[in-house]
């Protein structure tokens, strides 16, 4: 039970802590923050249900108005923005990364870390962003699909982090694998 | 303390949160389905009064706070223009900014205790299918108090890295950083075991 706080408490941090590093800068000067990796990893690491819980008490925090969105972003006003629903979507792709971890513990763990961080932190959480993009702004699935596409590549380069970091951590630290230690 | 909370006292931090919370969400239900223009511009105008009510001072701070959502409002209306559809972007964007800045009026308002509390009050009768939820208020803690260490850790394992290296740490920074955050995890994790044993 405590352990499970702890880790839940430290992941909701770790995730936003890493919005403040940047991973990449893009030729012209726009950070890409490591802040979706958190999601991924949280599942990844965590599993199913710590990693979901991890993601949803960071965004109960940022809802409440602390500022641990990437750029020291928080408060109400970000869920009724168009972009709120990527952020509803974190718990539940978390919580899918976790899944598939736990599902599939006999697989390779890069790849099944790079599958579950592209299934949960990728297509899970940009359906749930589409979806809110799609109620407030009156445009077709198609047109915001579009909108979106310019991300997916940064997203995928934390997929593939995410996945080199469960690699590394089943090797030198397996027994903080809590996902394929059950 | 991490918070987005107006150090600048007002009228409205006398509201009850509920309340505050309850005008927000009534609002944007409105505001979502009202299409008549001079309505919406009478409302944008409301929140820009409702803001500066408590002095300029807090104004600023209003738009400060807002300042990093205003990226992605050009970025929604230059696509609206390059879809021809410029009226309904514009249309659109008053209505973000009228909820936004609501929601971002009740943000600064509010304490962040009242808010917790609010919240511990909200999740209470799920401990009547035998939740314990008795650790709400000490994860949310622990997450304000772990945000600060895990950055000034970063920042230690940036300034090592630069002392070796021209280039840039980047993503190579985050392994380390997890290692730290799941050592960090497992000394709580003892200390909150060790408080719950003395309490009895």
């Amino acid at each position: 039970m405590e352990r499970n706080i702890a880790y839940i408490a430290l992941f909701a941090a770790l995730t936003a802590a890493l919005g403040f590093i940047p991973i990449i800068t893009l030729a012209f000067g726009v950070p890409i923050t490591a802040q979706t990796l958190g999601v991924m990893l949280g599942g990844c690491i965590l599993g199913s249900w710590r990693g979901g819980l991890a993601s949803l008490l960071l965004i109960v925090l940022i809802a409440l108005g602390v500022p641990l969105l990437a750029g020291g972003r928080g408060g109400l006003g970000l869920f009724f923005s168009p972009s709120g629903g990527f952020l509803i979507g974190w718990p539940i792709g978390a919580y899918v990364c976790g899944l598939i971890m736990e599902r599939f513990n006999g697989i390779h763990p890069f790849a099944i870390g790079l599958i579950a961080s592209v299934i949960g932190g990728i297509l899970v959480v940009y359906m749930a962003g589409v979806m809110g993009m799609f109620l407030t702004l009156e445009q077709t699935f198609i047109e915001i699909i579009y909108l979106v596409m310019v991300f997916i590549p940064g997203d995928l380069f934390k997929a593939v982090v995410s996945g080199l970091i469960v690699m590394l951590l089943c090797k030198y630290r397996p027994e903080s694998v809590l996902s394929r230690n059950g | 303390m991490l918070n987005l909370n107006s150090p600048i006292k007002t009228p409205y931090h006398r509201l009850p949160v509920v309340w505050k919370l309850a005008i927000l969400s009534i609002t944007t239900i409105v505001v979502y389905q009202l299409e008549n223009h001079l309505i919406l511009v009478v409302l944008l105008l409301a929140m820009f009064l409702l803001n500066l009510m408590p002095g300029i001072n807090f104004l600023k701070l209003a738009i400060r706070n807002l300042s990093p959502i205003i990226p992605f409002m050009v970025f929604i209306l230059l696509w609206h223009v390059f879809t021809g559809s410029t009226v309904q972007g514009m249309v659109l964007l008053v209505k973000f900014m009228i909820v936004i800045s609501l929601a971002n009026l009740v943000t600064m308002t509010s304490q962040l205790d009242e808010m917790i509390a609010l919240i511990e009050k909200l999740v209470k009768p799920l401990g009547k299918i035998g939740l314990d939820l008795s650790f709400l208020g000490l994860t949310f803690g622990l997450v304000i108090r772990s945000v600060p260490n895990l950055l000034e850790i970063t920042r230690r394992l940036n300034f090592s890295w630069r002392s070796r290296s021209l280039k840039r740490p980047g993503w190579r920074l985050i392994f380390p950083l997890i290692c730290f955050a799941l050592d960090d995890a497992d000394h709580v994790a003892e200390a909150i075991k060790a408080r719950r044993s003395n309490n009895g």
